[in-house]
């Protein structure tokens, strides 16, 4: 059936680098935190300034997203991805020597965003170049690190800031960050065209299934991370303690890792359309998010669990197929622009997100309305990608050079 | 002559129509007070004209009554009167500071004659009055047993309420202002007691058992504990050349007047003032907490155990802290570790790719070389493959 490369001894390879440099993107970017508390103390600045720091950098990353692929298709991924590591240690190393709050935002924040914005995007979309149909394994297997490296870093990172205090420590993170590097390094040449060196990516943007895949993603991310701040608070709202609310996140980390690899594997079988997979796990895990509050009310910690263990499932089970299903409605040409606008776009459902259902809980009182607000978002998101042209086909379009655009 | 009454009548009549004559809606009401406490009475009046309020002190018994008017400002200052006039005609008279002095009848006068005020006149004809009667007492002996716990760990207090007439509708016991839950109750008896079993810092404080009478009568027990002092690390870490804090809190009643920071050395104790080398170390202190904040680290001289002491009037309370100095460079070695392992993950990437295909790409350095055109050829048929299978 497909007779694109769907493998190889160096397929797997580049799973593993992406495997290595997402859990150095994202696993860094959620254990941030720990330094949280040393910057309030050092700096005698509020809360809500540190916090701006790790916004800063999630924005950078997403916003210099759709540059880094431009980047890739004028010059060579390999650099591109290169750079990416050296500019996100960078960012670690001068932050090392921070005299005030700005220095940080300057390098842990712009400077270290903009190298993971060079290194995520690449590398999915080099990783994929790889794969036809298993394309959602491989990226299942590659992301699996981003839940495992957190539970990895948190006490690693709170270990280093004990011996080194945070000055030592975030050298030592930058020189981490710097093994991002070989990961890119092992990228090779691949054999695309090289005729979208014309900035036509931009051209995706008059394409209705484009739009309407953004619009759909920029749902799902308004909802998606609703659970990940608030569930936390949630469990507390009714009653459990600390450690059995932190538990609960434990155990959802781990079965999104789960998630990923299981939803990555069973999607490369190929019994079911990309897109249709996409939609079985978001609306799955919106009906989850919904059920969320709603078992928490019950007042059982059991039935809690259960459900926030679906949720991890189910949330980290379909981003494994969102990537994938980019270069069936833009093209494998121009996979790699439309990657990076993507992450573009869906940031502003991110950056809505969790404000908005932080907002409806103070404006009702409880997390109700949030939570089904966001699980709605998730499902919204699936009736808007229900209207994809040839949507309901049972098979995948026949191998051409076009896709959705018929 | 008929015609003249008449038309005085209807004349009468039309004044009388637009005007009514002043009566009270609400009345001050007669109370109790303690000495010092303050007292409020509050009259109001409609008319048309609006009526005048006055505020006058009624002493004596009938018929040898004397009328005081009271002003804003009489009584040393301790009477303030706060009237308004509009629509109707309100007016509150705030008594402060009572003493037993202040005890009687006080009335409340309204009139909206255009004649009152004349001299000539009998007044007690055209002003409406009000009484209320303001009685002062002094405050009940309340006995407390004991006056006061010192450093004890558990205690019993009781309040006996001797010497009072007043009916007592129930009793509760407040701990620093708060009340405590399981000491309401409502029996009338003039003695009521209160057990601390454990007394902790926490449960050091001013206690009150409050009687429920008019007006309720209340009396302090203080419960003294020696200060509790922690620190909120015992363990800091600081970097050579920068500042360290070293912080320490204290809970307890009375909190620490006098806080105190050591050096411990080999043999004694050696002590930090502020003023003695100001510029290396920094006191901060309040009742409940205290920072020492030592600039400009160094790691033979500084590191080491220091100890923070607060004194109150019952006792002193010390915790210790170690400091950790560690060299500016001592992150330097790890790092220089972890980009050596890079570089040398690289470097076998590049020569190992160079030895495998060394018709394809050349080598990398830094920051990119071009791509080579020999690759398209040998890559034309992959990426034909590529294109058409696009899922």
């Amino acid at each position: 059936m497909a007779e694109g490369p769907d493998g190889g001894v160096w397929a797997w390879v580049m799973v593993g680098a992406l495997f290595v440099s997402s859990g150095f993107v994202f696993g860094l970017m959620r254990s941030l935190g720990v330094f949280f508390v040393e910057f309030v103390q050092y700096f005698e600045e509020s809360a809500q300034a540190i916090s701006w720091i790790t916004s800063i950098a999630v924005a950078a990353q997403q916003f210099f997203s759709p540059m880094g692929a431009a980047l890739c298709n004028a010059y060579d991924a390999r650099i591109v991805v290169m750079t990416g590591g050296c500019l996100a240690g960078l960012g670690f190393i001068l932050a090392s020597q921070a005299t005030c709050l700005a220095h940080l935002y300057l390098t842990m924040g712009v400077i270290t965003g903009l190298g993971w914005g060079l290194v995520f995007t690449p590398m999915v979309v080099s990783v994929m170049g790889y794969f036809t149909r298993r394309s959602a394994l491989a990226l299942g297997l590659g992301f699996s690190s981003i839940g495992l490296s957190s539970f990895i870093f948190n006490p690693l990172f709170q270990l280093l800031v004990e011996k080194y205090a945070w000055r030592g420590a975030l050298l030592i993170m930058g020189g981490l960050s710097l093994n991002i590097v070989p990961c890119g390094a092992l990228i090779r040449r691949q054999k695309q065209s090289k005729a979208p060196a014309k900035v036509g990516k931009l051209s995706v943007f008059v394409e209705r299934p484009f739009l309407t895949f953004c619009a759909a993603i920029t749902l799902f991310n308004a909802g998606y991370f609703v659970p990940y701040v608030h569930l936390v608070a949630l469990s507390r709202h009714v009653g459990f303690s600390e450690y059995q609310a932190a538990f609960i996140m434990s155990v959802t980390g781990a079965t999104d890792i789960l998630g990923r690899v299981v939803s990555g594997w069973s999607a490369a079988r190929g019994c079911m359309r990309m897109v249709h997979i996409l939609i079985l796990w978001t609306s799955l895990t919106g009906v989850f998010i919904i059920l969320l509050p709603l078992s928490s009310m019950s007042g059982s910690y059991p039935v809690l669990l259960t459900v926030s263990l679906l949720y991890g499932f189910c949330g980290g089970a379909l981003t494994s197929v969102v990537f994938p299903v980019v270069p069936q409605i833009v093209g494998v040409e121009r996979m790699m622009g439309a990657s990076g606008l993507v992450q573009l776009i869906e940031s502003i459902g991110g950056l809505l997100g969790a404000p908005l259902s932080g907002f409806l809980k103070d404006v009702t009182g409880n997390y109700l309305a949030s939570f089904v607000v966001a699980g709605s978002f998730l499902l919204l998101g699936c009736l808007i990608l229900t209207t994809l042209p040839r949507f309901f086909q049972c098979r995948d379009p026949p191998p051409s050079s076009e896709t959705f655009l018929g | 002559m008929k015609l003249l009454w008449g038309f005085s009548a209807l004349l009468l009549c039309c004044y009388r129509a637009s005007a009514s004559t002043a009566g009270f809606i609400k009345s001050p009401l007669s109370q109790m007070k303690l000495i010092n406490d303050s007292a409020e009475l509050h009259c109001e009046v409609i008319g048309n004209p609006i009526p005048e309020v006055q505020w006058w002190f009624v002493e004596g018994e009938e018929p040898n009554e004397t009328f005081t008017q009271l002003f804003d400002g009489a009584r040393d200052d301790r009477v303030r009167i706060n009237a308004t006039y509009i629509a109707h005609a309100t007016s509150t008279i705030h008594l402060t500071s009572l003493t037993l002095d202040d005890s009687g009848t006080y009335e409340c006068r309204a009139s909206n004659d255009p004649d009152r005020n004349e001299l000539k006149k009998t007044p007690k004809i055209k002003w409406i009055r009000s009484q209320a009667n303001v009685i002062v007492i002094e405050m009940p002996n309340i006995i407390v047993e004991p006056a006061e716990v010192i450093n004890q760990t558990s205690a019993t207090l009781s309040c006996n309420l001797t010497d009072s007439t007043l009916p007592i509708k129930g009793s509760y016991w407040t701990h620093n202002g708060k009340v405590i839950e399981n000491s309401k109750n409502t029996m009338d008896s003039p003695h009521t007691v209160l057990h601390l079993d454990k007394i902790t810092s926490q449960s050091g404080g001013k206690y009150e058992c409050v009687f429920q009478t008019d007006p309720e009568v209340k009396q302090t027990i203080e419960v003294k504990t020696t200060p509790h002092v922690a620190a909120y690390k015992h363990s800091e870490h600081g970097n050579e050349k920068d500042k360290a804090m070293l912080v320490c809190v204290s809970h307890g009643y009375p909190l620490p007047v006098d806080w105190h920071w050591f050096k411990l050395e080999t043999d004694g104790r050696q002590k930090p003032i502020i003023n003695g080398t100001s510029d290396k170390y920094e006191i901060k202190s309040t009742p409940n907490k205290t920072s020492l904040i030592i600039h400009d680290l160094n790691i033979n001289e500084d590191m080491g155990e220091y100890v923070c002491s607060g004194t109150s009037e019952i006792g002193i309370a010390t915790d210790t802290i170690q400091l950790r100095v560690r060299s500016r460079l001592a992150a330097l070695w790890p790092f220089l570790g972890i980009v050596a392992e890079v570089i040398v993950l690289v470097t076998i990437i590049f020569i190992y790719e160079k030895r495998r295909k060394p018709d394809e790409v050349n080598d990398d350095d830094d920051s990119g070389s071009a791509p080579l055109k020999s690759n398209s050829a040998s890559n034309h048929k992959d990426k034909n493959v590529r294109q058409r299978n696009s899922n």
